[in-house]
């Protein structure tokens, strides 16, 4: 039997179907458009990495060369943003600090998203005594404040960029095995688990196959939503002296340079913390948004 | 009530054991000699002195028996002696103790009033502009770092219009411009949960049913949304603490404000590990029992959380 179906009928039906087939990433991507603020934050943040990428070769002067000749020179035309107590160009050292910044953020959110996955997968799905020891050594960690933790990681290894990403690193490992964990329990309870286990699947495919494909998104908006904080997190220890050293032109340890100078020479102090603002405004604004897009269940 | 409070302070002794052990093998883990570590830019002394005084702070016992003299040290309220100062650890950090509280209050209080009164606004307005500029504001507030506010608020305020004075902390004046830097962040913070709270609070039933009495807006928003949004920033509010006691670190030694997070910095910076250990374990076990105290107030709040 044929139903007779008229024109508008028929472009309901296309327009319901359009709406089911759209795949992951078109939804991604509608969602993305509507929201002025995260494509405001994609911009920055791709502002950020290029300005990381070509900066050091679109530079005018070197980042280290001393010309006391022109110390203490304020913004003009010239030195765009003024020169530094070495007389060194701050436009030249704010383009070439980007690097360092932007690479204490991934590197220390990557090394607390690999540890953090990994042990609180096993963590998670095996359970048992070895859940409960790595429980306490988590909740022994979360006693310790996060920057106050770094702080104590770096006194011990000592001041240095690579130490500050480790510090940082680790001390997002509790909170992200704790979440991962979380995850991972909510995963094995669900039936295709349960199915992957009557099929004879061992340990490693379960985990591989079905628990961590289904249980990552979350943990990634969450790590992206952490970069912001630790690119500040790293500057706050380069502003007290624990991470990059001089004459890095980090901007953490250019500002602080800039702090001995506040009273007379503003410009020290200023144009990196601008950028350095201008950054995590950035990386907040795109991780809000792709908290809202990809995963509504992250809160705050 | 009063066995959860018991229980939870019993369920913080293994906690806090494992702080201990974190904090005392902190100082295993420093590269090089104690006691050489003891005499950086002095004379080092003689080889004899060297073992006499590894002998006297028990340096030569198995580790295991360390730990157990440095805990029945820490029991009896000694944390050890400054490299720097050579004066006894716990001291020094009790002296210091009320400037951070002062400094760390000022700024939970700034963040409270702020925070709670933009988010409310914020959620009061959603979706006009005034929401939309508040929620930039605060999405900005959590992107500036602390220190770079506190010199900018320095150079504007202290040294540019001379209003408050850039360092000390013996008036209130001198307390104004750490405070409102350490205030600010949280304040970001809280308004944008302030807001999300409160909006759920509000598309629940009970509102519906104080606007169908025909009770004003002002009314249903601050009589029943917010008493019931208010319950989680509580907790909130208690995680802040050990935040805002760690950004006090930086803040205090920006402004070269007298408190206990400054002298971690210079101890840091001077390679001083007994007071940095002395500080980090302080600083964990605050953060411990504020966080219990917390739990503990949130019940007060909440009725429908049952203890057991």
């Amino acid at each position: 039997m044929q139903i007779p179906l008229s024109s508008d009928v028929s472009t309901n039906v296309t327009l319901a179907n359009q709406r089911i087939i759209r795949t992951p990433f078109q939804v991604f991507r509608r969602r993305l458009r509507a929201s002025t603020m995260t494509l405001t934050g994609v911009a920055m943040v791709l502002a950020v990495i290029v300005l990381a990428i070509i900066g050091p070769y679109v530079a005018p002067e070197d980042p280290n060369e001393m010309n006391l000749g022109n110390r203490f020179m304020a913004p003009g035309r010239e030195h765009w943003f003024g020169t530094d107590d070495f007389g060194r160009d701050m436009l030249s050292r704010v383009l070439h600090g980007g690097r360092e910044s932007l690479m204490v953020g991934i590197i220390s959110i990557a090394i607390a998203l690999v540890i953090g996955v990994v042990v609180g997968l096993v963590s998670g799905y095996f359970g048992g005594w070895f859940d409960m020891v790595v429980q306490r050594c988590i909740e022994v960690m979360l006693a310790f404040p996060d920057l106050l933790l770094a702080m104590a990681i770096v006194s011990i290894l000592g001041p240095s960029l690579r130490n500050v990403m480790i510090a940082i690193g680790i001390g997002g490992v509790p909170g992200n095995a704790r979440f991962m964990r979380g995850l991972v329990l909510a995963q094995r309870e669900r039936e295709f688990v349960d199915a992957a286990i009557v099929s004879g699947a061992g340990h490693g495919r379960i985990i591989f196959r079905y628990i961590l494909p289904n249980s990552i998104s979350p943990m990634i908006v969450l790590t992206f939503m952490g970069v912001a904080g630790a690119i500040l997190a790293g500057s706050a220890l380069s502003f007290i002296g624990m991470g990059a050293q001089p004459p890095s032109p980090e901007w953490g340890a250019m500002l602080n340079q800039g702090r001995q100078y506040l009273r007379t020479e503003w410009w020290i102090g200023t144009f990196p913390g601008i950028v350095l603002v201008f950054t995590a405004l950035g990386f907040n604004l795109l991780g809000d948004g792709l908290r809202d897009v990809l995963d509504p269940s992250v809160g705050n | 009530m009063l066995r959860y409070v018991a229980y939870r302070l019993l369920a913080a002794i293994p906690v806090l054991i494992g702080v201990s052990f974190v904090v005392f093998f902190m100082l295993r883990l420093v590269p090089g000699d104690p006691i050489r570590l003891m005499f950086v830019n002095q004379p080092q002394p003689s080889a004899e002195r060297v073992e006499e005084m590894r002998h006297q702070l028990g340096l030569d016992l198995p580790v295991w028996r360390q730990y157990l003299r440095y805990m029945g040290n820490l029991l009896q309220g000694d944390l050890g002696y400054s490299y720097r100062s050579r004066l006894p650890v716990g001291p020094e950090i009790i002296k210091r103790l009320p400037n951070t509280i002062k400094l760390a209050s000022a700024g939970l209080a700034i963040a409270v009033v702020i925070g709670l009164f933009a988010g409310i606004i914020s959620a009061a307005f959603r979706g006009r502009w005034l929401d939309r500029g508040l929620m930039l504001f605060t999405v900005l507030g959590i992107s500036v770092p602390g220190f770079w506010l506190g010199m900018m608020i320095m150079l504007i305020f202290g040294v540019q219009l001379r209003w408050f004075p850039v360092s000390g902390a013996d008036t209130w004046q001198q307390l104004v411009m750490p405070a409102f830097t350490l205030g600010i962040g949280a304040a970001a913070v809280l308004a944008r949960l302030t807001r999300a709270n409160l909006l759920e609070a509000m598309s629940q039933e009970y509102i519906r049913t104080a606007r169908a009495k025909g009770l004003s807006n002002s009314s249903v928003i601050w009589r029943h949304g917010l008493r019931n949004a208010l319950i989680p920033i509580v907790t909130i509010i208690g995680l802040m603490i050990g935040g805002l006691l760690s950004g006090a670190f930086i803040i205090e030694s920006l402004f070269a404000y007298p408190g206990v997070g400054e002298l971690a910095v210079k101890s840091i910076q001077a390679r001083d590990f007994p007071m940095v250990q002395g500080v980090v374990l302080f600083v964990a076990t605050c953060y411990v029992l504020v966080n219990i105290v917390t739990d503990v107030i949130y019940g007060f709040l909440d009725p429908r959380i049952k203890y057991s």
